[in-house]
């Protein structure tokens, strides 16, 4: 019994960090119309740096705060530099480009720092409370605020505010959008940059638990990836209701089945889920009248 | 006082051929005009290349007293020109009521909110919709939740590019009663109304302009220019006068 508690408690917490993986995911699908693969290479750019300034004496919360600044910067630029000047060309090429920009910026990472795993800090591993007799430490706690306050931000963000609605608006219909003046190319910037900050802080979260790599991020990616399949691509409460299934879902694979079956176990439940919804448990079904 | 709409000596040309040749005309604010004329004549292109979408070969478009030659389509709602179009171009993931929102992004409506949005879908008949996707609602309210759309954005020239098309008797109906309650809401409203159907054009506008292969052929009050015998011509061929 204490082994499920742990195993479903767990679950959920890294399961919402899969989520704001996702969530990224989906700020840049909503307004763009194609995934990304560079995020995690985004956020790989921002932690470097932050180590970096980790190990010549920064503190905590100023390598924190410089992981986010890094990876927003980084963000930013690939869409301003190459993502969305390709959009012109269709979606396929643009997101075609995310594939090579992660593997340039990871093969860039590789020869200048190396691809030897590294240990990262992070905010505290000693106990801040105990659910149901499971220890959850700060750095879980700070995981699960963090990405909470993201979520509801972004909610409130893509369903009230006039910014966020017209980002949905943009991938949707560009002649609608262009005759009302939707200023398309700067919200999808934003779009980019502020993924680019997301990217940042999920990699807060994993990296000290995946231990910091060139590849490290991308793994928590796939799990993003999962998220948004089955939750719905744009669906940000779908992301988070599907991250914290996944988290719960491979937790309790790894404890009762087998730790190897975790994959398996996630890519068949997003193909069944893609078999019976295409869009998703949470994405809104485009109609199309016959 | 300045025309809200004065087109002067415009010409549009597609692969040589004459779209529009030689079309000037001033509608004074407020006036509804309807631009009508047989299939081929010009209507949409006029409509594109006020509201930017073409540019033309020659001559100029002038809103309110600005000349918009150098506007281009995206920044012609900050300076009062909004449209529809014939099949009604709504984002399909947003609801009616969040499509209608979307005109108030950059239009001159900035300060809307919700509530005017909803007050605009009741004065057009559709406010039982504003949740509904576009995908789920009648043709007809479709079109118009963007006619809200646009008027959200607090136009001084609004163009309808054939907001009748594909309606049933009884859409029609509703849509010239909306258009009515949009007429008494915003006396000051310019509207230039694309429209094959000659009867709803005649049933809201005060002025008719028709076009015949390009050509301005008639511009006046309503009664006048359907009893012109060029128009009848145009519009009903040689038999017309036999």
């Amino acid at each position: 019994m204490e082994l499920l508690q742990t195993s479903l408690i767990l679950g959920v917490v890294v399961g919402i960090v899969y989520s704001l993986s996702g969530a990224g995911l989906v700020v840049i699908f909503r307004t763009s119309g194609y995934i990304s693969f560079t995020q995690g290479d985004i956020a790989a750019v921002g932690l470097f740096v932050g180590l970096a300034a980790y190990n010549s004496g920064a503190g905590y919360v100023w390598t924190a705060l410089l992981v986010i600044a890094v990876s927003t910067l980084v963000g930013g630029l690939v869409g301003a530099l190459i993502t969305v000047p390709l959009e012109k060309h269709g979606h396929l090429p643009a997101a075609l480009s995310t594939i090579a920009t992660a593997l340039i910026i990871s093969g860039l990472l590789n020869l200048t720092v190396g691809g030897d795993p590294r240990s990262f800090p992070e905010v505290s591993r000693s106990e801040a409370l105990s659910i149901l007799g499971v220890q959850m430490s700060w750095s879980d706690v700070a995981g699960v605020l963090v990405s909470a306050s993201v979520f509801i931000g972004l909610g409130v963000f893509f369903s009230r505010s006039r910014m966020g609605v017209a980002m949905r608006a943009v991938n949707d219909n560009k002649l609608a959008g262009e005759l009302l003046g939707v200023p398309d190319r700067r919200l999808k910037l934003v779009s980019w940059t502020v993924a680019g900050a997301l990217s940042g802080l999920l990699g807060l979260f994993v990296a000290p638990i995946l231990s910091l790599s060139t590849v490290s991020v991308n793994t928590l990616l796939v799990f993003g990836f999962c998220a948004i399949v089955i939750g719905g691509f744009d669906s940000i409460f779908g992301a988070l209701v599907a991250g914290t299934a996944i988290g719960v879902m491979t937790n309790l694979t790894s404890t009762y089945l087998d730790p190897n079956l975790v994959p398996t176990v996630l890519w068949a439940s997003m193909l069944l889920v893609l078999l019976v919804r295409p869009n998703g448990l949470f994405g809104r079904r485009k109609l199309v009248r016959v | 006082m300045t025309a809200a709409l004065e087109v002067r000596e415009l010409y549009m040309t597609f692969s040589g051929v004459d779209a529009l040749s030689s079309v000037s005309l001033s509608v004074p604010q407020g006036t509804w005009m309807g631009l009508i004329g047989p299939n081929g004549s010009g209507k949409s292109t006029m409509l594109n290349v006020l509201s930017g979408l073409y540019k033309p070969r020659a001559g100029a478009v002038v809103v309110s007293g600005s000349d918009l030659g150098r506007v281009p389509a995206r920044s012609r709602i900050k300076h009062g020109v909004c449209r529809t179009f014939q099949h009604p171009q709504l984002a399909a993931s947003l609801t009616i009521l969040e499509n209608v929102m979307v005109g108030a992004v950059r239009g001159r409506g900035a300060s809307a909110d919700d509530e005017t949005g909803l007050q605009w879908l009741a004065r057009l008949g559709c406010a039982e919709y504003a949740e509904h996707l576009p995908a789920e609602v009648p043709y007809g309210v479709q079109k118009r939740a963007e006619v809200a759309r646009a008027l959200i954005s607090e136009p001084s020239l609004l163009l309808l590019d054939e907001p009748a098309a594909g309606l049933s008797a009884r859409e029609r109906a509703e849509l010239v009663a909306a258009l009515r309650e949009v007429r008494e809401v915003l006396p000051d409203l310019t509207l230039c109304l694309v429209e094959h159907d000659v009867g709803l054009v005649a049933s809201v506008c005060t002025e008719l302009a028709v076009l015949s292969a390009g050509k301005l052929i008639a511009h006046g009050p309503t009664d006048e220019v359907l009893a012109d015998d060029a128009v009848k011509l145009a519009y009903l061929g040689s038999r017309s006068t036999t």
